[in-house]
């Protein structure tokens, strides 16, 4: 027996993953929520067992086999309800020797299989996204919402509509092979690098399920990226992007819950060790001819790491990597980019001029970030009046805390 | 010493635990029982959602007998000098912690 406070950080968060992977596998797509119900009974029953008498020697083995009863019983009861009711034995009911076959031999690709379900298709993006973070990563509905800014009952009938999208269609994937990669890789790193930006971008209140999605989709793109048939250049570029994006998370918000700009950001407390191993997936992902958008993404964040101070970035070869964006996978965010990245390769006139051909379409959905990009290259320029009126504009715009902390201080600073 | 039944009225508006959450628990039970090892003289149990209640007449219901927004959810034994300390012990409880009530009731000591 040992006790609680020895289980891994987030054991039951990954088991929950883990469970429902190797459940839904065996008893299909269409049981999902069935599969979910008995998981969770299992770890409730869990937390009355272990507090009181100690976690068993194999917590992972203990929690499957209880999972695996609970969700028997519940095949069961259906299959006895639909004979009753004479709707014919349309619920098989597995063998339990199917179902209890050890732990250890299987936990390999269903974590992945389940990651490639939730990426169907027929989904939206979001509802992928929330999908998966219930079903893999084992996050609750709350911790969900707050995580994708929304709330527990849109994300509750999200999943539970996407869960039904599933059990209609002929949704399942049997087997993790070269044709399900084919159709969903793509998908599946989409709804992965979704996931992280919500984390990234969340700055509401500065919770710590902000840091718990981005490691998440972190954990999610090792595994594609350890996958034989998953590991392609695109995925290794991914993982490298996800990593240099998380070295610099921790500093990306200050103690007061405000966004510090890169230039601003303190760089001796980037986490280097997370830079090197994106470093080392950055040289494998260059194996073949691929250039996926996180090739040139990963390219970008990488340059943003490399130099010891911002001063030192080399502006010229990211306006370079901006302008293949831009030609590849253009939006308005590149755009943007594209224009702060010529501001300092070029000059700040032509900063502003490209600045200024960005439409007001898309101006208004980068909300606060044009203005801010505009008043930044003003005050680059020295005229302050103007670079005050923009960062009003911007106040006006921002779309959470952390945003209008950042543009008020720097207002604050300019007033003064 | 006297001994005293604790009984844990789950709050039925709570949402079932996420599996974060249901580790932080078991911490925080874990350290409830280290902390009171001479006085929680039964751990006691969880209790299923499920159960029957046999009225008078013996009519059978199905499903276990709810009082307002509470359900029993487990139960624990502790030994206390009084109710004064059995209360102190049950506020480092777990259950109160997250919001749930505990009542707690004197053994009588019939046997």
């Amino acid at each position: 027996m040992n006790s609680p406070s020895q289980l891994v950080e987030h054991f039951f968060r990954h088991e929950y993953g883990r469970m429902v992977a190797v459940l839904t596998s065996r008893m299909g797509a269409a049981n999902l929520q069935l599969v979910e119900d008995a998981v969770q009974t299992a770890m409730s029953r869990a937390l009355s067992n272990w507090s009181r008498y100690g976690v068993p020697e194999n917590p992972s083995a203990w929690l499957y086999r209880c999972a695996t009863n609970a969700a028997i019983d519940a095949l069961r009861h259906q299959a006895k309800v639909a004979r009753q009711l004479g709707i014919g034995a349309t619920v098989a009911e597995p063998s339990c020797e199917d179902l209890h076959r050890s732990l250890d031999q299987q936990v390999g690709d269903e974590t992945l299989r389940l990651l490639f379900l939730c990426c169907h298709p027929s989904l939206a993006a979001e509802s992928r996204v929330a999908l998966a973070l219930r079903t893999v990563g084992g996050f609750s509905t709350t911790e969900i919402a707050s995580g994708l800014l929304s709330t527990p009952v849109s994300v509750e009938k999200r999943i539970t509509r996407a869960k039904e999208r599933l059990r209609d269609q002929t949704a399942e994937i049997t087997e993790l092979d070269g044709q399900a990669v084919a159709e969903r890789l793509e998908s599946v790193q989409a709804t992965v690098y979704l996931m992280f930006n919500e984390g990234f971008a969340s700055t509401e209140g500065n919770s710590p399920i902000r840091q718990d999605l981005c490691d998440e989709a972190v954990r999610l793109t090792r595994m594609l990226a350890s996958h034989p048939l998953c590991a392609q250049p695109s995925t290794a570029a991914l993982l490298a992007l996800l990593l240099l994006h998380s070295a610099r998370l921790g500093e990306r918000i200050d103690a007061r819950g405000a966004i510090i700009l890169l230039a601003d950001q303190d760089r001796t407390q980037w986490n280097w060790a997370k830079v090197r191993e994106a470093m080392n997936w950055m040289l494998q992902s260059a194996d073949g001819g691929q250039l996926s958008r996180y090739h040139i993404e990963a390219a970008i964040a990488w340059e943003h790491s490399r130099g010891q101070q911002f001063s030192s970035t080399d502006w010229k070869r990211i306006l370079e990597l901006y302008t293949m964006l831009q030609n590849r996978y253009p939006s308005p965010a590149v755009m943007l980019n594209l224009a702060i990245a010529a501001s300092y390769a070029i000059d700040i006139q032509e900063g502003l001029r490209r600045l200024l051909q960005i439409t007001d379409q898309h101006r208004k959905s980068l909300r606060p970030w044009w203005d801010c990009a505009m008043a930044d290259s003003l005050l680059r320029n020295q005229h302050t009046t103007a670079a005050i009126s923009h960062l009003r504009d911007a106040l006006a715009l921002a779309t959470n805390s952390a945003q209008r902390a950042m543009i008020q201080s720097r207002l604050d600073r300019l007033q003064a | 010493m006297p001994k005293f039944l604790l009984i844990y009225r789950d709050n039925l508006d709570t949402p079932q635990p996420s599996p974060e959450e249901i580790q932080q628990f078991l911490g925080m039970w874990e350290g409830w029982f280290k902390k009171f090892p001479e006085n929680i003289v039964d751990p006691g149990d969880g209790l299923l959602p499920t159960g029957r209640v046999l009225k008078a007449g013996g009519v059978v219901a199905d499903g276990p007998y709810v009082e307002a927004k509470e359900m029993i959810g487990g139960f624990s034994v502790v030994s206390a000098e009084s109710y004064e300390q059995a209360v102190e012990i049950a506020k480092e409880c777990p259950i109160a912690i997250v919001g749930g009530a505990i009542e707690i009731r004197e053994f009588a000591g019939f046997v």
